[in-house]
Parts: C-alpha cells; structure tokens; sequence
C-alpha cells in the first residue's frame, strides 16, 4: 500500500509520462499505485479482467467499451502503465493556461467517437450505435423504438448522405456540446 | 564447538535483560488474574499518540518542502465535472418522480464514460477491501514505504520503534500468552479433578476471567466500550458491523494456537458442567476471562461506550473489520456465535465452544437453506435462557472506514436488535485483515508486533423492526445507526463484491434509469410512436403519397410537416436509401397493424359477449318487470275514466252497466275501454 510502488517508477519515467499526459508527479504516482493495486497478479500489466473486478465499472453499462478503450493499442491484450495513464489523460480537465495535448477538445471527441466506433472503420453505422444504444437502455425500450430512435440519430447527422457517420459529422453533431466539460474527471488530490 | 563470545552476550543478556522481563510478565499476570488494570496501557497509547503527532509534523514540513515546486498550480485543476459523484451512485429516486426527458443525443453516453473513467482512477468499492490509508505515518514500515528515510529524526524514531515492538513487546506478548494458556491449562485440569463443590466452582470463574484478560494484554488492546447499558442481553441478536459466523472461527486461529487448547479445555470443563443457570453464569464468566487474555495477548485497548445498552438477549449485529471484533466484543460480554460448521482445527474450536454454550453451526448444505437458518435464528431468540447471538450482517471484513450492505436474513428472525459500532483506530496499526493477501499467519504477526490495537466499542439503543417495514429497510436503519455512530461511511454496496462480480441487476438499474429520461419518439408510446418517427421521415422525403399502404390523412401529413425540420435537397440516389428503410419501417407497422386488429377483434368480441350476458339475465327482467307495471297502471287509470263515464252517462243503470263493462273488459282486454270511450 502507499508509494511503495513509486519506488520502481524511475524518475526518468515520471518525467516523460509528464511530457506526455500532462499529470503531475504526484498524480502520476497516485495513479501508479492505483495501477498496482488493481494488478492482482503482479504482471506491470493489466487484463481486461482486472479492469472489469472493480465493481462500479462491471456494472457500468459502457463498461465494457471503456475497458476496451484501454486496449486499442496493446497488441497482446495487456496495459503497461504508459498506455493506462495516457488513457486517463484524455480526461484530464482542460486548463486554459497549460498547453493541450491529449486533453483538448478534439481529443475528447475522437474518444468518444471510438465508443461508438465497434469496427474501428471511422465510421459509425446505425447497427453500431444500435449496438450502443442497446447496451444503455437495456431491455427497457422495445426494439422498434431503439431501431427509429437509431435511425432518427444517423439521419439528423449524416451531411454527405452515405447513411454512416464519419468524425467530422460527429463533431458537427456535438458542436453545441460543452464536451471539455463532460468528458473530464475529478482527480482526487 | 564453543562460542565465547555469543556464550557471553547470552549470559549478559539473560542476567540483565532477563528479570526485568520476567517481572513484566509476572506482574501482568497478576493484574489480569485479579482483574484490575493500572492504566499502563492507556498511558502507552497516550504517548504513542504524542509520538505520532510529533512524526506527523515533521513529515509535513518534508512534503511541504518536496512538492512546493509541482503543485502550484495544480489549483485550477479542481473546475471539472463533479457531477458524477460515485457516491450517489444508488439514490433510489422516485418511480413516479417526473423525469426531464429529452431525445438522444451523442453526448448522452458521455456520463457513462466520464463514470466509467473515474471509477478506474478510484473507486468507492475496492479501496474498501485494502488497508485504509492514513493521513500520520504510525512509523510502521508496512503502511508506508518510503516515509523512514525522509529525515534523520524520523528514521531514528522509527529504528527504536522497530527495536521496540519486535525485541521488547512481540517476545512479551508471546510469553504472556503462553504464561496465560499454561496457567489456564493448569487451573481447568487441576479443577477437573476436583469434588462438584463451591470452590470448583470459583476457582472456574476465576481460571475463565484471569485468562481471558491476559490474553488481551498480549496484543495490548485497549477496548473503549460506550453506552453499555445497550449491551446485547441474552433475548435479543447483537449485530455488529462484520460478518458471518466464520469469523469467530477465524478468531480461534488468529489468537494462536495455544489460545485454542485454552478453550477447548475451558469449554470442556464448563460443559461437563450440568445444565442450570450456574452454569450459564459460569459460562460467561470463562469465555469473558478468554477472550480478555487474548485481547491481551494483542494489546488490544477497548472503549466501551453506553453500557447501559449491552445486549443481553437476542441478537447483536455489528460492523466487520477484522477477526478481532469477535474478541473486542467477547471481552465485555458473552455471546453465542452463528456459522457454519468447520472439519479439522476450527471444528474442534467450534465444538469446544459449543460444549458450554448454545453456538449455532450449520452444516455446510444447511446454510444455503435461508429458512432453517433462520428457524434455528428464532428459536434461540425466543429462549430467554440463551446468550445474545453476534452476527456480522455484512458477511465479509471491510477495512474500518465504511459499513457496507447488510444481509437481510438477521432482519428477518425478529426479536430486539443490538446494534453495535466497532471503529479501530488506525494510527495505532490497522486491524483490518486483508485476507486476498496475507495469510492468518502473517495477520497475527502483524498484529503482534503492531503498536497497540486500540478500538471504540459504541453499544447502540435496542432497534426493533417497525411495522409496515420491511427488513430490507430495517437492515438500512439500523446500518445507518451503526455507521452514523461509528463516523463510517454509509454504503449500499454488498460486501460480497470482495469476492464476487457485482449482479446483473445492478447495471440494469442504470438502464433502466437512463432508459426513463430517454425520450420516445414524440413522447408517444408504443406503435403510435413508431407510426410517428415514419411520418416524420416522410415528411423529411416531401413525398408521402408515393407510398404504398399509405394509411394517414392529408391534415395527419399536414401536421407533421410544419413541425418538421427544413427539408433537405434530395436527388433520386440519396432517396432510395429511405424508400428501402421505408418499406421496412411500413412491413413492421403491418405487422403491428395486424397484431392490433387480433387484439382489438379479442377485445371487441369478449365485450360483446359481456353485453349479452347482460341482456340475457337482469337487464331483460328489469325490462319485463317495467313493462308490466306499465301496464298495470295505464289499465287502472282507464278503468278509472270508464267507471266516471259510467257514472254521468248511465245512472240509473249503475249495477248493470257496470256489470256489463267490467264483463266487456275482461273478456277483450285493455282494448276494450279506449273503444267505449270513443263511442
């Protein structure tokens, strides 16, 4: 427990995931020995099911998109701590002083995007946002309604008529979005 | 082969070090047998709080100076999106409330994943099975790692700390245990072999107590118990906030193997006993001596607070920490336990304890069987000859900062409730046992060489179930009592989430919930709706009419088009993909279309089929009924006018001519006087 773990963070490390995410080192180390103890096995690396073993994210009805967010990048399908924290910089709060980096607006919007993204095809169809319709509402809205509430959304946002959103139609969409502010996260001390 | 040098630092250390220690032990002993303390341990947890305050103070001048640089401007970080605090993650909110209900959009899954992402930086849950974290380093090594280097002071500190707690208290509290164990081995073999008589009987209460105590001082633990007058009595369930009967079976090895042969024989001698009320007397007073030296043997410091409330029957329920709760609470009055039933070492602990008192065991296929659990709950709660039973109703240890779920079960038996609030404190070393990651082994090691166990025992007001309350809602009272008392955090969480992944349940609850502000199309349910978005999209394509099947006026088109928004340019290709989800859409409203008429057509004919029962029975008997008084009485005012016509027209002949009308009036009916009339 504590900042047993910092000690294996190098000082070097702790400057360049700096650089790079724009955490300070304290949060860095506070997110460090969060990684460590939500790895069970001690691997430096996390699985899916370590992800999904915190409760409030299993029942998550996203949580398995979030957890996939992590691994777009591993190609064994483990996170070192690198691609854990430079995931959780996208939800860093936007400052108006600091320079932006994986935290800007457009970030923010291209992580939401992949949410919605199944395939990865850049693309969002309506089977893949009825997909993600359905993991939200559940059983709880019949499957006609989802299918036209569906149809309605790609409708009102295709421009080019292709009947597929594309990022850019996306970002259109959530223009009037305070996305900065709904896509940042509090970090606790 | 010799040493001269080791033999010679051995003799040192025998002849020096040996009396004073031997003393030590002895006087405590002595105290413990007797049953006085003399506040040496109170004046060490008194001093110790000095020390860590003075450690506090220098680690954060340190802190202070190490992080001035980086965490300037960490100050504007704090403007984020707060609302998705976990903690309200299950205010139940109204069925009926009136929801803001809006159309989907993009941005709606933003919360999930905003929630999502917080709950992977921390979470309210799993921070809740780990060692809680401390705002003073207690200058134990295992609760922060890198502390002891940070300034010559502190590591000074902590070196004699360490000295301290492995070469002066762990070797101490070792041997007082084992003086203890020895001593009560001794005493119970010695009284087993005395005549049934008074001074067996005193010299079993005595051997009970004195061992019990000592072994509290073993683990130098102070016990703080308040309101003891609320002290579970024997008629009621004690809950305290920790779990399942397991727990007292994890208590038995905790406190060293030694301290089972204690109560084996303790129990057996108690047990051997006949069954009176001395001997539940007799009982109490032993498993109150063993559990006292077992705190003891921990150096375990207890606050009672409100004595007046200590149970005295049925059932006491209490938060859950660690397997010491068990002994915190037996220290200051008996209790029966409740748990499955255990082979091998535990079992002998369970049997033992069993031998001198009623403890429930369950056998391992019962427990699943929720109503003989509680059958066997209820019988022992309505003997009023029968301990308090101590249960910990959130099944598993949680690490001395909140109180999660609790079972319902206990709720369900009935009886009084002993609510009962356990809060350690943690600056002295943390008791919580995380099970996922030490053994018990190493857990009595920790424990052993800690500081001191210091807790605050609160003894809540008797609860009773109200009625109309459920006891779910009950559970959660009283669990708000514990927590409220015990400066716990109050969660709904099930504490089974250690172990187990959450239920499905749990995350169709959001589902549900984001489903009831989601707004339906137009705000119209069912086919209607459907029937809706399709008129809209007609509406979108300019041109209703070419459809086929088209099944809606002109005003119905009109209507919708003038709330529609801006119609798009639209060349053949783009329309051809909305003709086809047209079509679709068209084929699923038959389809309904035709499920309504099956419907309806059901409906219709069962109505129909009421109106003919009607018909059939009352309606046409009051009807006939109706009728004939009709009938009735236009026939008497007729017969009234012919006899007034009668009486003008014929005089004379009165007899007759009535005669002959009445004659004329039955033989030809009603008809018969309107003729008259008219002639």
């Amino acid at each position: 427990m504590g900042n047993k773990s910092s000690l294996m963070l190098q000082e070097q490390d702790i400057k360049d995931i700096q650089a790079e995410t724009g955490y300070m080192p304290s949060q860095i180390e506070r997110l460090y020995s969060r990684f460590t103890s939500l790895d069970k096995g001690d691997n430096g690396s996390l699985s899916r099911e370590d992800f999904l073993r915190i409760p409030e994210l299993a029942i998550n009805p996203l949580g398995d998109r979030i957890v996939h967010a992590f691994f777009k990048e591993s190609q064994d399908d483990r996170v070192n701590f690198r691609q854990f924290v430079r995931v959780l910089a996208h939800f860093r709060p936007v400052k108006k002083t600091q320079e932006n980096k994986l935290n800007s607006r457009d970030e923010k919007l291209r992580f939401a995007f992949k949410m919605y993204d199944l395939d990865d095809d850049e693309r969002i169809s309506r089977e893949e946002l009825l997909a993600v319709l359905n993991m939200m509402v559940g059983e709880n809205i019949s499957d006609e309604q989802l299918n036209s509430i569906a149809e309605r959304t790609i409708l009102e946002a295709d421009r080019d008529g292709d009947r597929m959103i594309s990022f850019t139609e996306f970002c259109a969409a959530l223009e009037r979005t305070d996305v900065e502010q709904k896509m940042s996260i509090k970090f606790l001390k | 082969m010799s040493f001269p040098i080791i033999d010679a630092v051995a003799a040192l250390v025998f002849t020096v070090l040996l009396p004073p220690f031997v003393g030590i032990v002895l006087f405590v002993v002595f105290l413990a047998s007797v049953g006085k303390t003399v506040g040496i341990r109170l004046k060490y947890v008194e001093i110790l709080l000095y020390i860590f305050e003075f450690g506090k103070k220098r680690l954060a001048k340190k802190r202070r100076y190490l992080s001035s640089v980086s965490e300037l401007n960490e100050e504007d970080e704090l403007e984020c999106n707060s609302q998705y605090e976990s903690n309200n993650v299950f205010k139940k909110p109204d069925k009926d409330a009136h929801l803001e209900t809006h159309e989907f959009e993009w941005s709606d899954s933003f919360q999930y994943i905003a929630k999502g992402m917080q709950t992977i930086v921390d979470d309210e849950v799993t921070k809740r099975f780990t060692a809680e974290e401390l705002t003073s380093w207690n200058f134990l090594t295992r609760t922060n790692h890198n502390y002891e280097f940070i300034s010559v002071r502190l590591t000074i500190f902590w070196v004699v700390g360490f000295i301290f707690r492995y070469c002066f208290l762990l070797p101490l509290r070792v041997s007082i245990l084992s003086i203890g164990v020895g001593i009560l081995v001794v005493f119970t073999t010695v009284i087993n072999f005395l005549p049934e008589c008074q001074l067996r009987k005193w010299l079993g209460y005595w051997a009970y107590l004195a061992t019990f105590r000592l072994v509290s001082r073993a683990i130098s633990a102070v016990v703080y118990c308040h309101n003891l007058e609320n002290r579970p009595k024997s008629d009621g369930i004690c809950v305290a906030n920790h779990t399942s009967p397991i727990d007292c079976a994890i208590l038995s090895c905790d406190n060293v193997y030694a301290f089972m042969g204690l109560i084996v024989i303790c129990t057996y001698v108690v047990g051997s006993l006949p069954n009176s009320s001395f001997k539940r007397r007799m009982n109490k007073r032993v498993s109150m001596f063993c559990f006292d030296f077992l705190s003891g043997a921990l150096s375990l410091v207890c606050r009672y607070h409100n004595k007046d409330n200590v149970p005295r029957q049925g059932i006491c329920v209490a938060n859950h920490t660690s397997p010491m709760d068990v002994l915190v609470l037996a220290c200051d009055n008996t209790y029966d336990m409740v748990g499955q039933r255990h082979g091998g070492f535990l079992g002998i602990f369970q049997r033992a304890l069993s031998r001198a008192s009623d403890h429930i065991w369950f056998e391992r296929g019962e427990v699943k069987d929720r109503y003989a659990v509680a059958r066997r709950l209820k019988a022992h709660v309505e003997d009023p000859s029968k301990m308090p039973i101590l249960i910990f109703p959130e099944g598993t240890c949680i690490n001395n900062t909140s109180v999660m779920q609790f079972k319902k079960g206990t709720f369900e038996v009935g009886g009084i409730i002993y609510p009962v609030a356990i809060k350690y404190d943690p600056r002295f070393g943390d008791a919580f046992w995380n099970s996922s990651k030490y053994s018990m082994m190493a857990y009595i090691y920790m424990m052993m060489t800690s500081w001191a166990i210091v807790c605050d025992v609160w003894y809540l007001p008797p609860m009773s179930k109200r009625e109309k309350e459920t006891s779910i809602e009950f559970a959660n009272r009283v669990k708000a009592e514990i927590a409220k008392q015990g400066g716990l955090v109050d969660l709904l969480w099930d504490g089974a989430l250690k172990r187990s992944a959450p239920k499905k349940e749990l995350k169709e609850y959001f589902q549900q919930e984001y489903s009831r502000t989601l707004k339906l199309v137009d705000d119209l349910e069912g086919e209607e709706g459907n029937q809706n978005v399709v008129r809209r999209k007609i509406s979108k394509i300019e041109n209703p009419r070419e459809e086929p099947g088209k099944v809606w006026s002109n005003a119905d088109v009109e209507k919708t088009e003038t709330t529609s928004p801006k119609p798009k340019d639209i060349s053949s290709e783009n329309l051809s993909p909305y003709i086809n989800s047209l079509d679709n859409n068209f084929s699923s409203i038959n389809g309904i279309k035709s499920k309504v008429n099956g419907n309806i057509i059901e409906t219709e004919s069962k109505t129909i089929n009421n109106d003919i029962d009607i018909v059939n029975g009352k309606e046409i008997d009051t009807e006939i009924s109706k009728l004939s008084k009709d009938f009735e009485t236009e026939l008497r005012n007729r017969q009234n006018i012919l006899e007034n016509l009668i009486k003008e027209n014929v005089p004379n002949n009165f007899e007759t001519g009535l005669k002959t009308v009445k004659k004329s009036h039955f033989m030809n009916g009603e008809k018969e006087p309107e003729r008259q009339i008219a002639e």
